[in-house]
């Protein structure tokens, strides 16, 4: 049984935020509006922060996509009332919308702040209505929704696998974000088989983890930025 | 003030509250049909005035239950009709504010119809879990004692629901508060509380009692109140401190979040539903509180009366 990770190379990251909007098509994300954003009410899946260092004309500007963490001590598993949210044997951490009461508990005990809670119905501009993506379920107001690691794309990929008959091989599945990525920063994999792309890439001396001091063990790695001796292009 | 001015002002606040009610009712019905966005809740900001008109009315509630059983199971010789009378007040008082404290509980949810969900799908790690049956149990024993149970006989039943409700009370503010915190990676911090917080919630629910009990200050030495109201200062202080030196340990000893609470304003119908849940409070305490007194007249007409050993002299 595969366990997914993922490795986000922070040195190929440009913050052109393809990603974003890959994933919000691939996975039904609903459309805010100025004024909902304004009171934080969008919803994002994956978002890119941007920290700046130095000071202008000598203005250097870092980006790191952050999305769900998929942690395989998962903080938000344990207070959700209701089980909505719990790990697969594959090591992502499931969301159960049907089952989500909106406590907003796992929002909360989140580190990441990736958890996004539906305070209106969603809407889409009506010329989006006909390009929702079948294989996702568009959440109602009063849940709670994160990404998946495109689970419907995982799903695909062995089904596809299965029928012909052959092994799944590395790089068969790819999430929207990881597919959509210009640079190749974003690589997406089975941890368990050592040859794999994200395991290579998760051994490169460069690699972090987000907020490890909270013990939540993520299974999204990072490659720093910056730094010469690693295996990927640095500056 | 005379009788009949009396009885108009107690016909006016009933009026009020009453009126309150109904526009809780109606900004319930508001929030059923618009979502929590309709309460000025906003990301990252996932808490808002019915979570924390919850965490009061729990507070208050829970405390009077333990109140109630501990003066149940203290009240001896010449304090026991005393002591009794005041447990059934607690009582009282504990049954109308865990029903106020249901309400929030349940409408801070996102899809508050699933609320069973949290029976169904128990999860004892989830704090939620705990908050809904520390609260049921509590109104449960509260309901129970009101009603009468195990006052017949030994009383075995009632020392029974007693000792039950104390040992909740006891573990509810120390194991499970530091065992199911909401955010794992901080042990400690429930929504439940920490047991610093127990003496301040007594206090509180001792106020809560005194008030609720009015009609039973005549006769009571003034020299008692201000001893009693020094106590509660001493009490309001020394959370005060213990909050403050806790505040200043967290910041040493934990790491920074890693993100700052955002900006929250209360709706309208927030608002509206925390003041009808104080006028449901207050009005159920007062009906409860009337309806035991009714049960306590002696027998007319041959009917025989449920208790004859009540006095409301509960204050030396």
């Amino acid at each position: 049984m595969a366990q997914w990770g993922m490795v986000i190379d922070l040195d190929r990251c440009n913050g052109c935020s393809a990603c974003v909007v890959a994933c919000a098509a691939e996975n039904n994300i609903p459309v805010a509006g100025e004024q909902e954003a304004a009171k934080g009410r969008a919803i994002s899946w994956l978002r890119i922060e941007r920290h700046l260092e130095g000071t202008w004309p000598d203005l250097n500007a870092r980006f790191i996509p952050v999305l769900c963490q998929h942690c395989d001590d998962a903080p938000c598993v344990p207070v959700c009332p209701v089980s909505a949210t719990y790990e697969q044997a594959e090591g992502l951490n499931a969301q159960v919308y049907a089952r989500c009461i909106g406590v907003r508990f796992c929002a909360n005990a989140c580190p990441y702040t990736v958890r996004s809670f539906n305070y209106s119905e969603p809407e889409w501009p009506a010329s989006y209505r006909n390009l929702l993506n079948p294989d996702v379920v568009v959440r109602e107001r009063g849940q709670i929704e994160k990404c998946t690691f495109c689970v419907q794309r995982i799903r695909r990929g062995k089904d596809a696998a299965r029928d012909a008959g052959l092994p799944l091989r590395d790089g068969d599945i790819q999430p929207a974000c990881a597919q959509s990525c210009p640079t190749q920063a974003i690589v997406f994999g089975d941890r368990d088989d050592p040859a794999s792309k994200v395991s290579v890439s998760a051994r490169d001396p460069r690699a972090f983890r987000l907020l490890e001091e909270y013990g939540a063990h993520p299974r999204v790695t990072y490659l720093r930025a910056g730094h010469r001796g690693g295996t990927g292009e640095s500056t | 003030m005379t009788r009949a001015s009396g009885v108009w002002l107690s016909r006016g606040l009933v009026l009020a509250c009453l009126g309150l009610l109904a526009g809780g009712v109606l900004a319930v019905r508001e929030i059923l049909s618009g979502g929590l966005a309709v309460t000025g809740l906003n990301r990252p900001a996932f808490w808002g005035l019915m979570e924390s008109s919850f965490l009061f009315l729990a507070g208050l509630g829970t405390s009077a239950t333990f109140l109630g059983a501990l003066m149940r199971l203290t009240g001896r010789g010449p304090l026991r009709a005393g002591m009794r009378a005041a447990a059934r007040r607690a009582d009282a008082v504990a049954v109308a504010c865990l029903a106020g404290a249901s309400a929030g509980l349940m409408l801070h949810l996102g899809r508050p119809w699933l609320f069973y969900r949290v029976i169904l799908n128990a999860t004892p790690s989830s704090p939620l879990f705990w908050d809904m049956c520390f609260v049921t149990a509590c109104g449960l024993l509260s309901a129970l004692s009101l009603l009468g149970v195990g006052r017949t006989g030994s009383g075995l039943l009632e020392r029974s629901a007693a000792v039950g409700a104390a040992a909740i009370y006891a573990a509810a503010h120390s194991i499970v508060w530091w065992r199911h915190p909401p955010v794992p990676s901080l042990p400690g911090g429930s929504t439940l509380f920490g047991p610093w917080i127990a003496p301040g919630a007594i206090a509180a629910a001792a106020c809560a009692v005194a008030l609720a009990s009015a009609s039973a200050w005549k006769g009571t030495r003034p020299v008692f109140l201000a001893r009693a109201g020094a106590a509660v200062a001493a009490v309001a202080l020394a959370m005060l401190f213990v909050e403050r030196w806790r505040g200043l340990s967290a910041r040493l000893t934990h790491p920074p979040m890693a993100y700052n609470a955002g900006s929250y304003t209360p709706g309208q119908d927030e608002w509206m539903i925390v003041a009808a849940e104080a006028a449901a409070a207050i009005l159920a305490a007062r009906a409860l509180i009337w309806w035991d007194r009714r049960r306590d007249r002696p027998a007319v007409n041959g009917r025989t009366a449920h208790r004859q050993e009540t006095s409301h002299a509960l204050i030396p």
